[in-house]
C-alpha cells in the first residue's frame, strides 16, 4: 500500500476523518494515484474516499457482465470504458446494462467482445451521446450490421474495426457518412473492403489524420483518393500488395501534411517509389519499410538524406544492406530515434559503428538475427547511444558478456534487452544488473544462466516487469525465490521447459502479486500443490499455461477454479485432469475465455459435453481435438457456435515429451 | 402533287429563316419571306381537306414560327444585334438538364462538340407541335394516311400507290436533317444544319429559354418530350414501382429489374455498387441500405449446421476416439451421480441461445459459487480490475 493509503489509515482512526476535505480535494488526490491497487486501498478504508473516487472516476474496466449496470450507474463521470475482457458479454446484456441511462461515456473499447453484435452497439451509441472512439477490432464476426450501428455515433472520431472480417464497403461507406468527422481509422484485414470505398471514405471523412488499411485488396487508386484527404499525418498500408510505387507516386502529389508512412510489406513497393514518395514530404518522420524492399538503389539514398532533420523512425527489417548504405543513414539521418534491421542480412560491426556514430539520439536499436555482430558492436552502440532504452540482440550469438557490461555501464537508462539465443551466462546477467530501469528481460534459450545470474537480476531489477526465461534449463527453486524476493512487479513470466522448477519454487512466486500471465509448459515436476500456490497467491492472474505438466492433476483446478478468479486464458493440454475436475473448473471461473485441452485423456465425453455447457456462454476460443467433433452434442457446438466461441479442432497424436 | 411541294415548303422557310437572321436589317428580305409565306399559306389553303390534320397543323405551327421570327428581327431593329433564338444556343454549354433524359444524352454526344463550335445562325431550330410530336407514326402516307414508325417502310408502301413512287430517286433515302454532320468546310455552303426544339415552353430544350439547349434529331424531340413531359404510362410489371413513357426504356428497365442489389438509403437503387456510391458521394446525407435482417440470420444459421456435420472420416483415423473410448468405461461411473437427462433436454431458444445465462447448471454437483452476483459488492469484490 502507498503510503497516501496509510494516512488515510491513520486519519480514518484519529476521529477527524478525511471526510472534511471537500469531494473535488479527494477526487484530486485519487487523480494522482497512480497505481490501481493504491485507489483500491484508499476506497476501501474510507467512505469519503469511496465517493470522491465514484464522482471522479473517469476510466472503468469491467470484467463481468453482471455488475455492470450498477456500475455504470455508480459513476457517472466515466469517461473510457473497456469491455475488452468482459466474460460473456452479449447485446442483451450490454443493451440492459446502458438501457435508459444518459452517459458520459467518451470512449469505449469491445476489442474481442465477440458476443456483441449491432443489437447492443445500437443501443451503446443510444445511450452515449459524447461517445468519440470505439475499438471493435478483432470482433471476427462483426459486419456491415455491426458498421451501421456505429455509424449512428455522429461525434465519432476514432475507430478501430480491425479483423472485423464481416464489414464490406457498405459498412464502411455507412461509417464515413454517419461519421463525418472521424480522425482515426484503421481497417486492418478487413479483406471485404475494396478501392470504391475508400474512395467514397477519402470523399466523405475530410478530417481524417490516420488511416491504417493494411491487408487490403486494395490497388494505387485508394492511394490516389488517400491523397485528397489534407489532413492525413499517419498511413499504414502494411501488406497490400497490389500497391506499388505508381501508388506512391500519385500519393506524394498529395497533401503535404503525411508525416508516418508503413509500406511494409508491400511485395511491389520498391527504392524508387519511396524515394518518389520522400520527394515529395520533406517532412516525414516515420518510414516502415519492413520485409518490402530487395534492393536499395542510389535514389533512395540521396533522398533519404533530404529528411536530416525531421525522419525520426527508420524500420528496413529484412534487407540486404552494406556498411556503406549504414554509413549513409548515418550521415544523412542524424535525428533518428528508433532503427529496425531485423534480420537484415549484411550488417557488420563496422556497419552499426559508422551508423550509431552519429546518431546519438537512438533510443531503440532492433538487431533480431544479425549474427555477425560481435562485442564491438556493443562497444560502438555503448559510446555513441547514451540514451538507448531498447535493444533488441535476438540470435546474436557472437556477443558476450564483455559488450554487454559496455551497454550496462555507458546505458543507465536500458529499460528493454532481448538476449534470446545469445548464450549469456551469469557473468553477463552480473553486468546488466546495473541497469536497474530494466523493465522487460529477455534471456530465452540461455541455457547457462543459473540460479546465480538471476540472483544478481533480482537483487538490483525492482522495476522488472517482463522476464523470459525459456529453456533456461538450469534454474531451479532457488532462483525463482530470490526472483519473487526482489522483483516484486513482474507482470509476465515464462518459465517453460525449465524442468527442474518443482512445487517448491512455484510457492515461491506465489507471493508475486501482479503475476498476470505465466507459462509453466512442460515443468514435469510440478503437481497440484504448486498450482494451488499460484492460484492463491497471484490473485491477478490472466494467462496460465500448463501444457504438459503432466503431473497436474484435478486438486490444481480445484485450486484455480476456487482462487483464481481472473483467469482469462488457461492450457492445460495433456494434464492428468479428470471431467470432474474440468467441470468444476469451467462453472467456476466466471472469467475464462480461451481454453486449450488437447489430450485430456482421463476426461470422458460426457466429461467435455457438461463442462463446456457449464461454460457456453463465457468462452470465445476453445482448442480441442478433431475426434470431439463428432461425438459432441451437435447442439452444443451451435450454441458454442451462437455465442460468439471459435472452436479450433486439432488431430495430433499423443507424443509424450520431458524436455 | 401537292404533297410533294409540302415537303419542298418545309425546306424552303428554314433557309429563309436562316437568312432573314444574317441580315434582319435588310427590308428586301423581309418582304420576300412575307410574301413566300403568303404563297405557303395559299398552298396550305389547297390541301387542308385532303392532307392529314397533323400535317397542316405542323406546318401552320411552322409559319407562325416564322412570323414570330421574323417580327423579332425587325423588332431588333438596328440590326447591329443578332436575333435572340439564333444566338442563344451557341454558348449552350452541355449542362445536363435535371431531367436526365438519358437518350437525349446519348444521341447528342457525338454532335456535341460540333454544336459547340457552331456559329450563331449557322443552324436553323425547328419546334414540332404536340400532336406531331404524339402521334403514334411519325411517317405518314400522304395519299392514303397509313402511318409508318420508318421512313422506308413508308417508301415501300409508297410504290403501291403508283409508279411514281417507284423511281430511283423516290425510294432513295431523302436527305434528312439529322444526317451525319457535313464537314466543317462545307458549312459555309448552302446545306445548314438544323436542331429541333421542344414546344414546352419553359423547358431547357425549349427555343425561349435563357439557355437553350437544341435536340439533334426528330427522335430525340419525341423521347424528350415523352420523358419530361408527358404521363409515365408505362409500368414494370415486376417491381410495380418504377413507370416510364418510353416503352423502349421499360423494356431496358425489365432487362434488369429485381437485379438490383445497391441500394441507397434514398430507396434509388443500381445494379452497380460503384454507381451507387458515386450516388452516395454525390448526395450528402444519402448512405447505403443494407439488405434486410432475416437474409442474414438464415445464413448463419445455414453455417452453423453446415459445421456440424462435416468430416467424420476424419474422426474415424484419429486415436482420440479409440482412446476416448477406452476410458468412457471409467468416467461413466464418475458421472454416476449426474442427470444427465438436464443436459440432453437443454433448452433452446429460437436464436439458439440458452435460457439461462450460464449460471446454476450445475446445481446437482453441488458446487458453492465463489462470487454472489446479487450480493454483489460493488467496491469490495477482487474480481473488478479496477
Amino acid at each position: 500500500m502507498s503510503r497516501e493509503g496509510q494516512k488515510l489509515d491513520h486519519g480514518d482512526a484519529g476521529g477527524v476523518g478525511i471526510g472534511v476535505l471537500s469531494l473535488d480535494l479527494l477526487g484530486q488526490v485519487i487523480d494522482r494515484l497512480r497505481e490501481p491497487r493504491d485507489r483500491k486501498a484508499c476506497r476501501l478504508v474510507s467512505r469519503a474516499f469511496e465517493r470522491a473516487e465514484a464522482a471522479h472516476r473517469r476510466a472503468l474496466r469491467a470484467l463481468r457482465r453482471e455488475p455492470l449496470p450498477r456500475l455504470l450507474r455508480a459513476f457517472p463521470a466515466l469517461e473510457r470504458l473497456d469491455l475488452s475482457a468482459c466474460a460473456s458479454l452479449d447485446d442483451a446484456s450490454l443493451a440492459a446494462a446502458v438501457a435508459g441511462a444518459d452517459l458520459a461515456i467518451r470512449r469505449v473499447c469491445l476489442a474481442r467482445a465477440s458476443g456483441v453484435g449491432w443489437r447492443g452497439l445500437e443501443a451503446l451509441v443510444a445511450a452515449c451521446p459524447r461517445l468519440e472512439a470505439v475499438d471493435l477490432s478483432h470482433c471476427v464476426g462483426a459486419g456491415d450490421r455491426e458498421a451501421a450501428a456505429l455509424a449512428a455515433a455522429a461525434g465519432l472520431r476514432e475507430l478501430r474495426l480491425d479483423k472485423c472480417l464481416g464489414v464490406t464497403d457498405m459498412g464502411l461507406a455507412k461509417v464515413a457518412v454517419g461519421c463525418p468527422r472521424l480522425e482515426k481509422l484503421s481497417l486492418k484485414w478487413c479483406r471485404e473492403i475494396s478501392d470504391i470505398g475508400v474512395d467514397l471514405l477519402a470523399k466523405k471523412c475530410r478530417e481524417l489524420r490516420s488511416l491504417n488499411i493494411s491487408y487490403l485488396k486494395v490497388d494505387n487508386g485508394s492511394l490516389k483518393s488517400i491523397s485528397s484527404l489534407e489532413k492525413l499525418e499517419e498511413l499504414a498500408m502494411v501488406g497490400c500488395s497490389c500497391i506499388d510505387d505508381e501508388g506512391l507516386e500519385l500519393l506524394s502529389k498529395g497533401s503535404t501534411s503525411l508525416q508516418s508512412v508503413d509500406v511494409s510489406r508491400c511485395d511491389h513497393v520498391t527504392s524508387k517509389g519511396l524515394a518518389s514518395l520522400i520527394d515529395g514530404r520533406s517532412f516525414l518522420q516515420k518510414l516502415y519499410a519492413a520485409d518490402c524492399l530487395h534492393e536499395i538503389e542510389q535514389c533512395f539514398m540521396s533522398k533519404l538524406a533530404t529528411l536530416k532533420e525531421t525522419l525520426t523512425v527508420l524500420k528496413l527489417d529484412g534487407l540486404e544492406v552494406s556498411d556503406s548504405f549504414l554509413l549513409a543513414i548515418g550521415e544523412g539521418c542524424n535525428n533518428l530515434v528508433e532503427i529496425g534491421l531485423s534480420k537484415c542480412s549484411g550488417v557488420t560491426d563496422g556497419g552499426i559503428s559508422s551508423l550509431v556514430a552519429q546518431c546519438s539520439y537512438l533510443r531503440t536499436i532492433d538487431l533480431t538475427c544479425c549474427s555477425l555482430l560481435t562485442n564491438n558492436a556493443l562497444d560502438s552502440i555503448a559510446v555513441n547511444c547514451k540514451m538507448v532504452e531498447c535493444l533488441r540482440l535476438e540470435s546474436c550469438s557472437l556477443i558476450s558478456e564483455k559488450g554487454l557490461q559496455q551497454i550496462a555501464t555507458c546505458c543507465p537508462s536500458l529499460k528493454e534487452i532481448d538476449l534470446t539465443d545469445c548464450g549469456v551466462n551469469d557473468a553477463a546477467l552480473h553486468h546488466l544488473a546495473k541497469c536497474s530501469e530494466l523493465r522487460i528481460l529477455k534471456l530465452g534459450l540461455c541455457s547457462s544462466v543459473s540460479d546465480k545470474g538471476l540472483a544478481f537480476i533480482s537483487a538490483n531489477c525492482g522495476k522488472l516487469i517482463e522476464l523470459d526465461l525459456y529453456r533456461c534449463s538450469s534454474i531451479t527453486d532457488d532462483g525463482l525465490a530470490a526472483l519473487a524476493n526482489g522483483c516484486k512487479k513482474i507482470k509476465l513470466l515464462n518459465l517453460c521447459y525449465c524442468n527442474k522448477i518443482t512445487d517448491g519454487g512455484l510457492s515461491h512466486l506465489g507471493s508475486l502479486e501482479e503475476l498476470t500471465n505465466l507459462e509453466l509448459r512442460c515443468l514435469v515436476r510440478i503437481t497440484g500443490i504448486g498450482i494451488s500456490s499460484i492460484a492463491i497467491g497471484c490473485k491477478n492472474l490472466i494467462e496460465l499455461d500448463l501444457k504438459r505438466c503432466y503431473s497436474v492433476d484435478d486438486a490444481g483446478l480445484w485450486a484455480l477454479a476456487r482462487y483464481a478468479l481472473n483467469l482469462r486464458q488457461l492450457t492445460i493440454s495433456y494434464c492428468q485432469v479428470t471431467g470432474l475436475g474440468l467441470c468444476h473448473l469451467l462453472s467456476s471461473l466466471r472469467c475464462l475465455q480461451d481454453i486449450k485441452m488437447v489430450h485430456l485423456s482421463w476426461v470422458s465425453i460426457e466429461g467435455f459435453e457438461m463442462a463446456l455447457r457449464a461454460a457456453c456462454g463465457r468462452l470465445k476460443k476453445l482448442k480441442m481435438l478433431s475426434g470431439l467433433k463428432t461425438v459432441l452434442s451437435p447442439e452444443l457446438l451451435q450454441l458454442l457456435q451462437a455465442c460468439g466461441c471459435r472452436i479450433r479442432w486439432v488431430n495430433k497424436p499423443l507424443v509424450y515429451k520431458d524436455s | 402533287m401537292e404533297a410533294c411541294n409540302f415537303e419542298n415548303a418545309m425546306e424552303a422557310p428554314r433557309q429563309e429563316q436562316d437568312r432573314a437572321g444574317d441580315s434582319s436589317a435588310d427590308p428586301r428580305t423581309i418582304l420576300k419571306h412575307l410574301t413566300f409565306l403568303e404563297q405557303k399559306i395559299g398552298h396550305l389553303r389547297g390541301i387542308i381537306c385532303t392532307a392529314p390534320r397533323q400535317l397542316v397543323s405542323a406546318e401552320l405551327s411552322c409559319i407562325a414560327v416564322q412570323l414570330v421570327s421574323i417580327s423579332r428581327s425587325l423588332a431588333a431593329g438596328g440590326g447591329a444585334t443578332a436575333p435572340e433564338d439564333a444566338k442563344s444556343p451557341a454558348p449552350a454549354a452541355h449542362a445536363h438538364e435535371g431531367d436526365s433524359d438519358s437518350s437525349d444524352h446519348d444521341h447528342g454526344h457525338r454532335g456535341g462538340d460540333d454544336e459547340e463550335r457552331l456559329p450563331p445562325g449557322s443552324y436553323e431550330v425547328i419546334e414540332l407541335d404536340r400532336e406531331e410530336i404524339l402521334a403514334p407514326h411519325v411517317h405518314t402516307c400522304k395519299v392514303c394516311g397509313k402511318g409508318f414508325k420508318r421512313d422506308a417502310n413508308l417508301r415501300m408502301h409508297m410504290r403501291g400507290h403508283g409508279d411514281a413512287y417507284k423511281t430511283a430517286a423516290a425510294l432513295a433515302r431523302p436527305a434528312r436533317d439529322d444526317a451525319p454532320p457535313p464537314p466543317p468546310d462545307a458549312r459555309t455552303t448552302a446545306t445548314t444544319r438544323c436542331f429541333y426544339s421542344c414546344p414546352y415552353v419553359g423547358c431547357k430544350r425549349n427555343r425561349e429559354h435563357r439557355s437553350f439547349q437544341p435536340l439533334k434529331t426528330a427522335v430525340c424531340v419525341r423521347n424528350h418530350y415523352r420523358r419530361s413531359h408527358c404521363d409515365k404510362s408505362y409500368t414494370c410489371r415486376r417491381c410495380n414501382v418504377k413507370r416510364f413513357s418510353v416503352l423502349a426504356d421499360l423494356r431496358t428497365h425489365e432487362k434488369h429489374c429485381g437485379r438490383d442489389r445497391w441500394v441507397c438509403s434514398c430507396g434509388t437503387s443500381f445494379s452497380r455498387k460503384d454507381k451507387l456510391f458515386g450516388h452516395v458521394a454525390a448526395f450528402d446525407g444519402h448512405a447505403p441500405a443494407l439488405p434486410p435482417e432475416e437474409d442474414d440470420a438464415a445464413d448463419h444459421r445455414g453455417a452453423a449446421n453446415g459445421i456440424g456435420t462435416s468430416s467424420e472420416q476424419q474422426l474415424m483415423g484419429s486415436e482420440a476416439v479409440s482412446s476416448m473410448a477406452s476410458m468412457e468405461g471409467i468416467s461413466d461411473g464418475m458421472f454416476a451421480d449426474f442427470s444427465c437427462s438436464d443436459i440432453k433436454g437443454f433448452p433452446l431458444t429460437d436464436d439458439g441461445r440458452c435460457l439461462e445465462d450460464g449460471r446454476g447448471f450445475f446445481s446437482p454437483m453441488g458446487l458453492d459459487y465463489s462470487c454472489d452476483f446479487d450480493g454483489f459488492d460493488l467496491f469490495g469484490s477482487q474480481v473488478i480490475d479496477f
